[in-house]
């Protein structure tokens, strides 16, 4: 009986794992490597965990390195948007840094242009 | 990173082993006393025991806990060591973060617990407690921080597998402590008192395994991911670790149960002449369980980094 136990516990802590996970970006508007058309009010991005609003940030930067989002970084749950103003046709980098609900801190960046 | 993941480590092994101690104490201890009918030296030596041990797993819960806090605080601001951290980031950290609004929660608990094991009394109460500390572990994980329309599963999930483990490998623990007991004990009535003991947890055992299985795969659902991360990913690679400390697990528990066992309920039931003989295993029994209880240490560990590993699903 005890044998069956222990069978079925490595069976089971094989796979169950009481893990931390990390936040990692699942998809972002406008899109990773996207060109859109016109200038987008907001960047918007959804990780892929729940976040911590009091550490994470999202930052817009132009070709030259300037930040020119508003500064205003909004976290709902694993959302966080910073709205922009008008912006000129150009490259931009999104750069975020974030701290996952359960403690960790990720960051990245990716690009999109304006035409 | 490498202090972070200890921290996290003492306080799992830690807080499986408090909720362990009182869910080995009324779910296999109490039923086999009330059985005997009687409280000798033996029960009142292993009462003895089990307060000490909870003490100090208390004092191991306290202890990491403020370790742990220090430490994820330095981790969030970035900070190199929680030295570094001004009064302002902790603040921050404790009272605009899940994790530090969790961690108040579960010291609060931790101290009432405190209180409740000096008093020694509410003994039920006590278990509550300390199975709280326990089960708000989950919320701190994985479980916690998952994103998207998946509801209350995963989080179901790990607070029942965190329960679960109280009993296994918790209960290792104590029932390490009874055997080393009735090792000592010269009186047949003890002897039977932990044979009792030893077949009551394994008959216990099996029901955990059933809820263990559910909540584990019900984790791996949500965590793991393809079969083939387990190679590819440092994440994965912890995790084969922890498959070969539980196959040597393995090995143990079909020993203790095929062989050691039935001869330890045998030399229960004979009286003094084969007394010397009946030690051996006992003997064995004990060295075979503080192996167990030793890998049981190092699945822990490797738990322990595991939290501060992203896993493949990620």
């Amino acid at each position: 009986m005890k044998s069956i136990t222990r069978l079925t516990m490595i069976a089971l802590l094989f796979t169950a794992t009481s893990a931390w996970a990390h936040a990692f970006l699942d998809h972002a508007d406008p899109r990773v490597g996207s060109t859109v058309h016109e200038s987008p009010s907001q960047v918007t991005v959804w990780m892929t965990e729940n976040l911590e609003p009091a550490f994470s940030k999202l930052q817009v930067f132009n070709a030259n390195g300037t930040e020119v989002d508003r500064k205003d970084t909004k976290v709902n749950g694993n959302v966080m948007t910073v709205s922009l103003p008008k912006l000129i046709a150009g490259k931009y980098r999104v750069s975020w840094q974030v701290v996952s609900v359960d403690t960790h801190r990720t960051s990245g960046t990716f690009d999109f242009s304006l035409q | 990173m490498l202090w972070l993941a200890f921290a996290r480590t003492i306080q799992i092994a830690a807080s499986v082993l408090l909720a362990g101690l009182f869910a080995f104490k009324l779910v296999v201890l109490a039923p086999v006393a009330s059985r005997h009918k009687r409280v000798d030296k033996f029960q009142l030596r292993l009462k003895g025991l089990w307060g000490r041990l909870a003490l100090v797993a208390w004092g191991a819960v306290i202890v990491s806990a403020l370790a742990w806090f220090g430490l994820v605080a330095a981790s969030i601001s970035g900070a190199a060591t929680p030295l570094d951290i001004d009064v302002d980031t902790l603040q921050t950290v404790l009272l605009q973060t899940q994790f530090g609004h969790l961690w108040a929660c579960r010291l609060g608990c931790s101290l009432v617990l405190g209180i409740l094991l000096f008093m020694g009394s509410h003994e039920v109460v006590t278990a509550v407690f300390a199975f709280a500390i326990l089960a708000s572990l989950a919320a701190a994980g994985h479980s916690g921080a998952i994103a998207g329309n998946v509801g209350p599963l995963p989080m179901i999930g790990d607070i029942g597998h965190l329960i679960a483990a109280a009993l296994w490998p918790g209960g290792l623990v104590p029932l390490l402590i009874v055997l080393l007991q009735q090792y000592r004990a010269v009186d047949q009535s003890s002897k039977r008192f932990a044979a009792d003991v030893v077949r009551r947890f394994s008959a216990v055992s099996l029901v955990v395994v059933g809820l263990l299985v559910a909540t584990g795969l019900l984790n791996t659902y949500f965590i793991v991911g393809s079969p083939g991360a387990l190679f590819t990913t440092d994440y994965g690679r912890l995790l084969l670790l922890k498959i070969a400390l539980f196959i040597l697990m393995l090995g143990l528990g079909a020993w203790n149960l095929l062989v050691l066992k039935p001869r330890l309920s045998r030399a229960a039931m004979v009286e003094s002449q084969a007394a010397a003989a009946a030690t051996m295993p006992i003997q064995l029994l004990i060295r075979s369980v503080a192996c167990e209880t030793f890998l049981a240490a190092g699945v822990v560990l490797v738990v322990g980094f595991l939290g501060t590993t992203p896993p493949p699903m990620h």
